[in-house]
């Protein structure tokens, strides 16, 4: 690559026009309300020699046109130039803004595919920088070619460093994974729900009718037992249905290491998304179990990551491994963050049973009370399954609970349903509580909450009823990093 | 056995600031417009029994409670908020101590401290006090009813402690 290629000035393609309209309409919601004024204002004054619908035609193309013209022109100033040791942006109509972003200051490089980029083979390219607000510089619609290029130049500079890892150890997701994936998660079970409920009111619109409905012609057809077939007919169908969503968010799911230790992963269908995680943005690791998920012995990985983007769709967390064999966990862990889960746990005292368990068995039977007066005679005897489905819950709680703290990494499982495994590295807690009620007191035991930082929220964790010891061991360990070093 | 509840660890542990006394009388004061409060949503609910003939039992609820809670607005929670409430702020950390039912005990790390904040409302403005808000990257803490005097020292105690290391986020 020569000197006069990286010092010309760069426009995005023109199909980005679109991206600008998108983002001129998202600003503009809040200002939504005028239009129907505007229609009624002028209504009011000539409404009757021009139809209303004239109207709201003119206005309506009028405000299209508008957009239109704004981001063209935003099209037009939106320049860019990728130089030896950054890039300079220049964008704004009106007031005019220039930015100069040295590589350095780069956190990631991100880029997405969008479902209108497969059109024009292009792709989206999010350049995230450390701290403060319009901390993302956003590159809508780019070449293939060129997001290579910009990716080239951006990371030439940092390249000094490192090379050696050259033992290339990704993840992939096979289509088998994910067809057992989508079939472990919750997606399924709420589709085949939706479709359930929707036939069920399909039912119910139907029955007093006497003419055709799908009950009628599914019964001519799969003759006496048509129920159980279309039971089967709708698993079948929800199956396929939370498989294509499993697909549409994690085909092709791919996590890397990159030379410079950085964790990359590619994902989706439609919507193609590479991102790039550096190892001192990682905050906390999640494993979740759901329930169907550890009967098979498989958990899904999540990274609490530090994000600068404004961006609404951010999530919490980043999901860094959606399904994976149980086993593999921690070695996968370990290989791509560095972080250590602990393998022995420590549990809950005997004593602390009764605090896992009284609390929900008393709102158990607090609920039963209504129930029980209001629920006619016979049935009301199902409604004595609450308080028993209470105790069981406090005592899967307290199963579940365990924790241990180590040279580096806080390790805490939690959870009632899923089982929840957060491992925390030591100096990034950023604050943390103790907590502890009279009962508590008496048994001396306490609850800890801490929460990690992530870009939009906080991440809280909390492990409830532990020794009143070891809690304080946790808590007093969130400083001491800071004396080692 | 020793440091077995916060509580007693309180005890134990010098160096753990009171908030100022003040603040007793400022949160008498609120308890008052809390009260008055209230008042207006018994009066509505008083309106709505009368005109539209709702059950009786909701504004009878309603103002037993209300009831109830007047000595606690006015003396109790105000007068027990003063005694549990601590702070303490060492060069590594700021803890907080506060909760009567259930006690909490606050650890932030002084490097996880972004900036701090000095708030003050009408009431408290009565009394020449601050509310310190420390914020970090996930979340804040309060420190409430603080004399002004205080509050810059806590500020520039913090800006001192969190000057002697760089680390990051």
């Amino acid at each position: 690559m020569n000197k006069s290629d990286k010092l010309t000035i760069h426009r995005l393609h023109p199909i980005s026009i679109l991206y600008f309209i998108i983002a001129a309409i998202k600003e503009s919601l809040s200002f939504i309300w005028i239009f129907p004024l505007i229609v009624l204002f002028v209504h009011e004054k000539i409404g009757d020699q021009i139809s209303t619908l004239m109207i709201n035609v003119t206005a309506g193309s009028l405000i299209i046109l508008l957009f239109l013209v704004a981001a063209g022109l935003k099209w037009r100033a939106f320049t860019y130039q990728i130089q030896e040791k950054g890039i300079y942006i220049e964008t704004g109509v009106v007031v005019t803004k220039k930015r100069w972003v040295t590589s350095d200051r780069i956190q990631s490089l991100d880029s997405t595919v969008r479902v209108y980029d497969h059109l024009f083979s292009t792709r989206t390219l999010t350049i995230e920088l450390a701290g403060g607000k319009e901390s993302s510089i956003i590159l809508s619609c780019i070449s293939e070619e060129e997001e290579k290029r910009i990716r080239q130049v951006l990371y030439e500079y940092k390249k000094d460093k490192l090379r050696e890892h050259g033992e290339e150890s990704g993840l992939q997701l096979s289509n088998k994974d994910l067809m057992v994936h989508s079939l472990l998660s919750p997606k399924f079970g709420i589709v085949f729900t939706f479709l359930f409920l929707g036939l069920l009111k399909y039912w119910d619109i139907t029955k007093g009718e006497d003419r055709d409905t799908l009950f009628t012609y599914l019964a001519s057809w799969f003759d006496s037992n048509w129920i159980l077939t279309t039971v089967i007919l709708m698993i079948l169908l929800s199956f396929a249905l939370s498989l294509f969503l499993t697909y549409v968010s994690d085909y092709h799911f791919k996590l890397d290491k990159n030379e410079r230790g950085e964790i990359e992963i590619q994902q989706g269908l439609f919507e193609k998304k590479h991102r790039t995680i550096a190892q001192h943005r990682i905050q906390a690791i999640f494993i979740t179990e759901r329930p169907l998920q550890r009967l098979l012995g498989y958990a899904s990985i999540e990274a609490v990551v530090i994000q600068n983007s404004q961006d609404e769709q951010v999530k919490k967390t980043i999901s860094f491994i959606p399904f994976v064999k149980k086993e593999r966990v921690k070695s996968l862990i370990e290989l791509f963050t560095g972080y250590e889960k602990s393998n022995i746990l420590h549990t809950p005292p005997k004593k602390a049973r009764i605090s896992y368990v009284g609390p929900l068995f008393l709102m158990g039977c607090l609920l039963l009370i209504p129930l029980w007066v209001y629920i006619p005679e016979p049935y009301h005897y199902f409604s004595l399954i609450i308080p028993i489905l209470s105790l069981w819950l406090g005592w899967r709680e307290y199963r579940t609970t365990g924790w241990n703290q180590s040279e580096r990494f806080l390790t805490l499982q939690y959870g009632i349903f899923f089982r929840n495994t957060a491992i925390i590295k030591r100096g990034r807690i950023q604050w943390i509580a103790l907590r502890q009620t009279w009962m508590q007191e008496r048994k001396h035991l306490a609850s800890i909450n801490m929460a990690v930082a992530s870009g939009k929220e906080k991440v809280k964790v909390s492990l409830n009823h532990i020794p009143y010891e070891e809690a304080m061991k946790i808590y007093q360990c969130t400083l001491e990093k800071k004396e080692e070093a | 056995m020793r440091n077995l509840y916060i509580g007693e660890d309180l005890v134990s542990d010098m160096g753990f600031r009171r908030l100022n006394e003040k603040s007793v009388r400022a949160k008498m004061i609120e308890g008052i417009l809390s009260l008055c409060a209230y008042a207006i949503i018994i009066l509505v609910l008083f309106y709505c029994t009368s005109k539209w003939e709702w059950p009786k039992w909701i504004i009878g609820v309603t103002m037993c409670l209300s009831l109830l809670s007047i000595p606690f607005h006015l003396y109790f929670l105000p007068k027990w908020e003063y005694r549990i409430w601590r702070y303490r702020i060492s060069e590594t950390s700021i803890e907080i101590i506060k909760g009567f039912l259930f006690k909490r005990k606050i650890l932030i790390p002084m490097v996880k401290v972004q900036h701090v904040d000095a708030k003050q409302g009408p009431i408290l403005k009565r009394y020449h006090l601050y509310t310190i808000v420390l914020s970090t990257a996930a979340g804040s803490h309060e420190i409430p009813g603080v004399s002004e005097e205080t509050a810059d020292e806590i500020r520039r105690e913090i800006e001192m402690y969190a000057r002697l290391d760089d680390e990051q986020v």
